[in-house]
C-alpha cells in the first residue's frame, strides 16, 4: 500500500516543461526556499537554525507573493530579526480559497449593481472569471508537479493545501487542497468558464443574475475540484447543482422547465446515493476521527492512505460489504454525472435547452466532476472493490461508448448529436478507470481534458450557427463553407479534435485508453493477478477493447457526415446573408482550436505533468 | 405524606402558570377598552409568551440541573421535556410576530376583519397543552393535555368565520378529532384495566396479569396491544400519521395561514415529544412498537410526499410537506438507541428529534410565514368595502383570473414569475424550500445528516430501509418543492399580474428574510446544535427501578456503531436518593405512584 512508497521517478523525466515543472520555482526564489536537497543538508549544521523550533522556521518562510506584510526589522541579541504582521492575502495556503471565493463574491458584487448598470454585467464578470483565471495560474505556478501524489511523505503530495475545522463535533473540516490530478481540472474550470463568460455575448434576459449564477457556478465547480474532506466535496458538490438548474431553466430553450429539473432530480438521486456512502465511510471509521472519541474520519487522502482506516473496507466483514455497497451507490451517484448509459437521459435534455455558454460549461466542466469522484473518492478509498468490479465498470464505459456513438449518427439536431457524442467521449474515460493500470487512467484523465476543450468548442460551433440559422436542423444546413469560409475552417478543427484525428486532442486520450486495455488484457498484467481465470480476464477486456476501437468509425462517420451535410454541398440561398463572425466569436474559436491542437501535437505538455499524480494513484490502487 | 404540592414544587410550572394567565388576561382585558380590543389581547398575549420564556429560564435550574418527577409521577420535569417547551414557546412567540406583522393593518379597520380577542385565547389555551403534553407519561395527563391542545385548535382552524373552506376545515377537524379521542380513550381505558395504573412508565415493566390458559394469556397480550394502539390513534392524529393524516391539508386550506403554522409546526413538536416518550416507555413491554413506528413513519412520508405532487394551494402543498416530515422524524423515533445512567435516560431518537424540531420549526415555519407574507402582498392593496389583511377575507369573483377569484396569493399560480415580481420574497421562499428538500449549506441538510446519521447508527436492516426511504423521499420531495421554485423563477408573470406591482417592503417580509438568513446561518451553527441536543436528550428514568442495561438498543447494533453517551453530559443530575423520598407521594389505591420503587419490582420482561 501506500505506506510504502517507492522512491520518485528520476527527476529529468518529469521535467519535460521547463513552464509546468517544479524547477523554476525553487530555482526562482533561492532566498526564501532553498532547493530541497540543501535545505536536507543544511538543517542539523548551523547552530541557529538548529535552535529555533522547525515548525516556526516553515511560518517564517513561506512563499511571499502577495503578502500585504509590514516588515519590521528589529535587533534581537545584535541579530537582525524580522518580523512579519500583517494578513497573507495569498500564499500558499489561501490561494485555493480565495480560487473559490473570487468568484463568489463577484457573483455578490454583480447581484449588488444598481438596477440601471445591468449592461455592466458582463464585463464584471468577465473580469472576474479572467482573475479566478489567473489565480489558478499563479496556483499552478507554485505547485510542484514533480512530487507523487499519495506519497507517504510530504502530507500525501497534497500541496496548497488548507486546514480549518468547520464542523468540530462531526469532525468535518475544511481541508483544500490539489495533487497532480486535481489541479488540471481547476485549471481547465476557470479556462472554459472564461471562454463561456466571454460567449455570454447574447444574453439579454436579466443579466446580472445570469452572470451572478455563472460565477456561483464557477465557484462550485472550483470548491468540488479542490475539496479533500467528503462532506465539504458533498457541499460543493450538491450546491454547484442550483446555478446550473437556474441557468438551464431561465436562460433554456422552450422545454427548458423540463430540462432543467430533469437534470436536478438525476443528480440528486445520485448525490443522495453519495451522501448515504460518505455517512456510511463516517460509520465505518468510528473513533478515528479527529472529532472526538465517536468522530469518523472524513479526510479523503488519510481514508486512502492510512492503512488501518483503508484496510477497514477490504477485509471481509461487514465493512467489506459495506464497502461493496457503497462503490456502488458512489458509483452511481457519479455515474449520472459523467453520464453513463443507462443513466445518461438528462444530458440530451440539458444540453439541447441550455444556451450555449452554459452548454460548454456543462459539457466541459460538469460531467467531469462525474469522473473526478470516481478518481479521487471511489478508486482510492475503494480499492479493492473497484478491482473486483472492473468488469461491470468497463462494461458500462463500452455500452455508453457504443450506444452513444450509435445514437448520435441518428440524430437531426446538431445539439443533441453533439450531446450524445459527450456520452460516447465520456465511456471511453470510464473503460479508462475501470482498466487499473497507470496508461489507461493517464488516457482517462486526459480524455477527460481534451473533452474539456473539445466539447466546449463543438458546443460553441452549434452555438454560433445557432445564432444565425435559428435552428439546428441538420438537414435543413448545407453549403456553409462558401458564406462562411472561416467559421467552417474553425469547425472542421472542433469535429477533427473530437472525432480523434491524429494531431489533434481527441486522439491521445483515446489511444491512450484503448492502449491501457489491451495491455491489461495481457496475463501478466494486475487484472490476471488478482481475477480467477485467464478466459475470465483477457475475454472481456479484449472485446472492450475490440468494441471500443470499433466504435472509432462510427464516430468518424457521424462527424464526417455531419461536417459533410452541413458544411458542404450547394450553397443554400437562405445562408447567404449570414453575417460574419464577430470578433469574440473568432477568438474564442481559435483559442479552443488552438489548444485542441497543442494538446494532440504536444499530449505530453499535458502528459508529463499527470504522470506523477497517476503513478502515485495507481500505485495506491493497485496496492 | 401529603399529595398537595408545595409551593416550591409549583413554581417549576410557572411558565404554564404565566400562559394561563395571559390567556384569562387576553380575554378579559379587552373588555376594559372596546375599542382596542385586538390590540390590547395581542399585546397582553405577547406579554405572556415573553413572561413564559423568560420564567422557563428561571425554572431550568429545577428541570435541567435537578431533574424530578411532579404531582405523584404525572408530570415529569427533565431536560428533553424542557428543551420541547422552549421551543414550543419560541415558536409560538414567532407567530405572534407573525400575527403582529401580518396584519399590522387591521387595526384600523376593526369591524371588518372577523378578528376577535379570543384568538389570543385559543393559541394561548393550546399553546399550554402542548407544553403540559411534552412532560408526562400519565394517560390521564396525556388525555387532558391533548385535549387542551385540540379543542382551541377546533375552534382556531375555522377562524375565517366567513369563509366557507373555514368552517369546513373546522367541521372535519373537530368531527375527526374526536373520533380519535374517543378511540384514544377507549385504548386507554384497556390498558388501565389490565395493568391497574396509569403511568406508562409502570405499565412498561408490570407484566401483564396471569391467565389461566395460553389462549387467555393471548388475548391479554392481544388486548394489550390494542390499547396501546388505541394510544397511538390519539397521538397519531394529532401528529397526521398516515392513515390518520386526511385532515391535514384540509384543515390547513381551511384555516388562517397563522394557525395552519401553529398546527404544522407546534402540534407536532408536541405529539412527536409525547409519542417519543410513550414509544421509550413501552418498547420494553411491546418490542413491536418501534418496528411499527419505522414501519409507519415510512408509510407517511411516502404518501405525504406523493400526494402532495397533484397540490394547486400552497398551503395543502406545505400540508402535505409537513406530513412528509412528520414521517422523517417518526423514522428518527424507531431508533431508541439508548444507555441510562443515575436518573436520567439518554436516547438517540431523542437526541434527533430535539435536533430535528429545532430546525424543523424555522424550516417549515419559515416556509408557512413566506407564504403568508407573499398572500399579504399579493392579494393587494385593500379594496373598498372589503376587508384587509389576508387571512379573513372572501375573495370576490372576478373574471380575470384564471379560477375566475381574484388572486389569493395562496395559488400556485399566483406564484408565477415571483421572482421578478417580489425578488426578496421570493428569495425567502426559495431559501425555505431549498432547506425543505435538504440541500447542504441550510439547515434542512443538517437535520437530514442527523437523520442519515441516526439510522445508519442502528444499521441492522432497519436502519437501511429507513435510509433507502429517507433517500428516495428526498428526491420526490425535491420534485413538487422544485416545482413553486420553478413557478416563482422560471415562469413569467402573466401581464396582469405584471399590471400590479408588489411593494415589498412591510413588516412581514423582515420577519420572513430574518427566518430565510437564519435557514441559512445556523448551519454554521451544527456543532452548536448538536451539543445541545445532546445535553437535552436526557429524559427522566423509565423505570423506576432502572432496571435498563447500560445499552438497549432495539436493533442488534454491531459494537463499533454503539454509541456510549459521554459521561459528562450526565453529571449535573443531582443525587437521587433525597429527591425521590421527597417527591414521591403515598401509595393511592387507585393510581401507583410511578417512581415509587416499591410500587413496581423491576421486572423487565427481556
Amino acid at each position: 500500500m501506500s505506506a510504502t512508497a517507492a522512491p520518485v521517478k528520476p527527476h529529468e523525466s518529469l521535467c519535460y516543461h521547463p513552464a509546468l515543472s517544479g524547477v523554476p520555482r525553487l530555482a526562482r526564489h533561492p532566498r526564501t526556499q532553498p532547493p530541497p536537497a540543501n535545505r536536507q543538508a543544511r538543517l542539523p549544521s548551523p547552530p541557529r537554525t538548529a535552535a529555533r523550533p522547525p515548525d516556526a522556521r516553515d511560518k517564517v518562510t513561506p512563499l511571499p507573493y502577495l503578502r500585504l506584510t509590514l516588515a519590521v526589522r528589529r535587533k534581537i541579541d545584535g541579530r537582525p530579526f524580522r518580523v512579519h504582521t500583517g494578513v497573507a492575502v495569498l500564499n500558499t495556503s489561501s490561494i485555493l480559497t480565495s480560487l473559490m471565493l473570487v468568484p463568489c463574491l463577484g457573483g455578490l458584487a454583480i447581484l449588488a449593481l444598481p438596477p440601471g448598470q445591468a449592461r455592466r454585467a458582463r464585463p464584471v464578470a468577465l473580469a472576474v472569471a479572467l482573475l479566478t483565471f489567473l489565480l489558478s495560474l499563479l496556483a499552478a505556478s507554485w505547485f510542484d508537479w514533480t512530487r507523487v501524489s499519495y506519497a507517504a511523505t510530504d502530507a500525501h503530495s497534497i500541496q496548497l493545501a488548507f486546514r480549518f475545522p468547520w464542523i468540530p463535533s462531526l469532525g468535518a473540516q475544511y481541508f483544500v487542497g490539489v495533487d497532480g490530478i486535481s489541479l488540471p481540472l481547476v485549471l481547465l474550470t476557470t479556462a472554459v468558464s472564461l471562454v463561456a463568460c466571454w460567449a455570454s455575448y447574447g444574453v439579454t434576459k436579466s443579466p446580472k443574475a445570469y452572470f451572478a449564477l455563472l460565477l456561483f457556478l464557477l465557484a462550485g465547480m472550483i470548491g468540488t475540484f479542490i475539496s479533500l474532506d467528503l462532506l465539504l466535496f458533498y457541499v460543493f458538490f450538491e450546491v454547484s447543482l442550483f446555478p446550473m438548474y437556474f441557468l438551464i431553466g431561465i436562460w433554456g430553450g422552450p422545454r427548458k422547465e423540463y430540462a432543467a429539473i430533469k437534470f436536478f432530480l438525476y443528480t440528486l438521486l445520485g448525490s443522495i446515493g453519495i451522501l448515504i456512502a460518505i455517512l456510511g465511510i463516517y460509520f465505518y471509521t468510528r473513533g478515528m476521527g479527529p472529532g472526538g472519541p465517536n468522530a469518523g474520519v472524513f479526510d479523503v487522502i488519510r481514508l486512502a492512505t492510512d492503512p488501518a482506516l483503508h484496510s477497514r473496507f477490504m477485509e471481509g466483514g461487514r465493512a467489506a460489504a459495506f464497502g461493496n455497497a457503497a462503490f456502488w451507490l458512489l458509483f452511481v451517484g457519479f455515474a449520472v454525472k459523467i453520464p453513463a448509459v443507462p443513466l445518461h437521459t438528462w444530458l440530451p435534455d440539458a444540453h439541447v435547452e441550455a444556451p450555449t455558454p452554459v452548454s460548454m460549461i456543462l459539457a466541459a466542466v460538469l460531467l467531469k466532476m462525474g469522473a473526478y469522484g470516481l478518481l479521487r473518492i471511489s478508486y482510492p478509498i475503494f480499492s479493492a472493490q473497484a478491482a473486483d468490479n472492473w468488469f461491470w465498470v468497463g462494461l458500462i464505459g463500452v455500452v455508453s461508448i457504443v450506444y452513444g456513438a450509435f445514437v448520435a449518427l441518428a440524430q437531426r439536431d446538431f445539439k443533441r448529436l453533439v450531446a450524445y457524442s459527450s456520452v460516447s467521449h465520456m465511456g471511453y474515460v470510464l473503460l479508462g478507470l475501470a482498466v487499473i493500470n497507470s496508461t489507461a487512467t493517464a488516457g482517462a484523465l486526459f480524455q477527460m481534458l481534451a473533452h474539456g476543450i473539445s466539447s466546449a468548442m463543438m458546443f460553441f460551433i452549434v452555438g454560433v450557427l445557432y445564432d444565425r440559422a435559428h435552428h439546428r436542423d441538420i438537414p435543413k444546413l448545407g453549403g456553409l463553407w462558401s458564406s462562411m469560409p472561416t467559421y467552417t475552417g474553425w469547425a472542421a478543427v472542433g469535429f477533427f479534435a473530437s472525432m480523434g484525428l491524429p494531431g489533434l486532442c481527441g486522439f491521445v486520450g483515446e489511444l491512450l485508453v484503448l492502449l491501457g486495455v489491451f495491455s491489461a488484457a495481457d496475463p501478466h498484467g494486475f487484472l490476471a493477478r488478482h481475477s480467477f481465470s485467464v478466459i475470465g480476464v483477457t475475454g472481456p477486456l479484449l472485446w472492450f477493447g475490440a468494441l471500443a476501437a470499433g466504435t472509432i468509425v462510427i464516430t468518424a462517420a457521424y462527424h464526417l457526415w455531419t461536417l459533410q451535410r452541413v458544411y458542404m454541398g450547394a450553397p443554400k440561398p437562405e445562408h447567404q446573408n449570414f453575417a460574419r463572425l464577430t470578433g469574440s466569436e473568432k477568438w474564442i474559436l481559435a483559442i479552443l482550436g488552438l489548444s485542441a491542437i497543442a494538446l494532440g501535437v504536444l499530449p505530453a505538455l499535458v502528459l508529463e505533468p499527470l504522470r506523477p499524480a497517476v503513478e502515485g494513484l495507481m500505485r495506491l490502487v493497485t496496492g | 405524606m401529603s399529595v398537595l404540592p408545595s409551593a416550591h414544587d409549583l413554581f417549576a410550572l410557572l411558565p404554564e402558570a404565566l400562559l394561563a394567565l395571559a390567556a384569562i388576561g387576553s380575554l378579559l382585558a379587552p373588555l376594559f377598552r372596546p375599542r382596542k380590543d385586538l390590540l390590547i389581547a395581542g399585546i397582553g398575549a405577547a406579554a405572556g409568551v415573553l413572561a413564559a420564556f423568560v420564567a422557563l429560564f428561571l425554572v431550568r435550574a429545577r428541570c435541567v440541573d435537578s431533574p424530578q418527577t411532579l404531582f405523584g409521577g404525572m408530570l415529569l420535569l427533565d431536560p428533553f421535556g424542557w428543551a420541547l417547551r422552549l421551543l414550543l414557546v419560541l415558536f409560538a412567540g414567532i407567530l405572534l410576530a407573525l400575527w403582529f406583522t401580518d396584519s399590522h393593518d387591521k387595526f384600523l379597520a376593526r369591524g371588518q376583519t372577523g378578528d376577535s380577542p379570543e384568538f389570543f385565547l385559543l393559541l394561548l389555551l393550546a399553546l399550554l397543552g402542548m407544553c403540559l403534553m411534552v412532560q408526562t407519561t400519565n394517560l390521564l395527563i396525556i388525555f387532558v393535555a391533548l385535549e387542551l391542545a385540540s379543542l382551541p385548535s377546533y375552534v382556531l382552524a375555522g377562524f375565517r368565520k366567513t369563509h366557507r373552506l373555514g368552517a369546513e376545515a373546522a367541521m372535519k377537524y373537530v368531527l375527526f378529532g374526536a373520533a380519535a379521542a374517543a378511540v384514544m380513550v377507549y385504548g386507554m381505558s384497556l390498558l388501565y384495566g389490565l395493568f391497574n395504573t396509569l403511568d406508562l412508565r409502570d405499565i412498561a415493566h408490570a407484566a401483564l396479569p396471569a391467565a389461566a390458559t395460553p389462549g387467555a394469556a393471548h388475548a391479554r397480550a392481544t388486548i394489550a396491544a390494542l390499547g396501546v394502539t388505541g394510544l397511538l390513534v390519539g397521538v397519531g392524529f394529532k401528529i397526521a400519521i398516515f392513515p390518520l393524516h386526511f385532515w391535514c391539508p384540509d384543515v390547513f386550506e381551511g384555516a388562517p395561514i397563522d394557525v395552519a403554522t401553529f398546527l404544522a409546526v407546534c402540534s407536532k413538536t408536541a405529539g412527536l415529544g409525547l409519542l417519543l416518550r410513550i414509544v421509550l416507555a413501552l418498547s420494553p413491554q411491546f418490542t413491536w412498537l418501534p418496528a411499527a413506528i419505522l414501519a409507519l413513519g415510512a408509510l407517511t412520508c411516502f404518501w405525504g410526499n406523493l400526494a402532495a405532487y397533484p397540490q394547486r394551494n400552497i398551503k395543502r402543498l406545505l400540508a402535505w410537506s409537513s406530513v412528509a416530515h412528520a414521517g422523517y422524524m417518526l423514522m428518527a423515533l424507531s431508533v431508541l438507541l439508548r444507555s441510562a445512567s443515575g436518573d436520567l435516560q439518554w436516547s438517540a431518537a431523542a437526541e434527533t428529534l430535539l435536533f430535528y424540531l429545532a430546525l424543523y420549526l424555522f424550516m417549515n415555519g419559515g416556509a408557512f410565514i413566506a407564504a403568508a407574507a407573499i398572500a399579504q402582498r399579493l392579494s393587494g392593496p385593500t379594496d373598498a368595502g372589503m376587508s384587509i389583511g389576508i387571512r379573513r377575507m372572501i375573495p370576490p369573483p372576478t373574471t380575470s383570473h384564471p379560477n375566475g377569484l381574484r388572486p389569493t396569493g395562496e395559488d400556485l399560480a399566483d406564484y408565477a414569475g415571483l421572482a421578478t415580481r417580489a425578488p426578496v420574497l421570493a428569495a425567502c421562499m426559495l431559501v425555505f424550500l431549498l432547506s425543505l428538500t435538504g440541500i447542504p449549506l441550510t439547515i434542512g441538510f443538517a437535520a437530514k445528516l442527523k437523520l442519515f446519521t441516526l439510522l445508519l447508527n442502528a444499521g441492522a436492516l432497519t436502519g437501511w430501509l429507513g435510509i433507502a426511504t429517507l433517500g428516495i423521499n428526498t428526491v420526490l420531495a425535491a420534485f413538487y418543492y422544485f416545482r413553486v421554485i420553478r413557478q416563482m423563477y422560471l415562469i413569467p408573470p402573466t401581464a396582469e399580474a405584471e399590471q400590479t406591482p408588489i411593494i415589498e417592503i412591510a413588516p412581514v417580509t423582515i420577519l420572513a428574510l430574518v427566518l430565510a438568513v437564519i435557514n441559512v446561518v445556523a448551519f454554521a451553527g451544527y456543532g452548536l446544535i448538536d451539543w445541545g441536543a445532546r445535553r437535552y436528550a436526557l429524559l427522566l428514568p423509565p423505570t423506576p427501578a432502572r432496571a435498563l442495561p447500560a445499552i438497549q438498543a432495539t436493533y442488534s447494533v454491531h459494537p463499533a456503531n454503539r454509541e456510549e453517551i459521554p459521561p459528562a453530559l450526565l453529571a449535573p443530575a443531582s443525587p437521587p436518593s433525597a429527591r425521590n423520598t421527597r417527591s414521591s407521594p403515598s401509595p393511592s389505591p387507585t393510581i401507583p405512584p410511578a417512581s415509587n420503587p416499591a410500587a413496581a419490582p423491576p421486572q423487565n420482561p427481556r
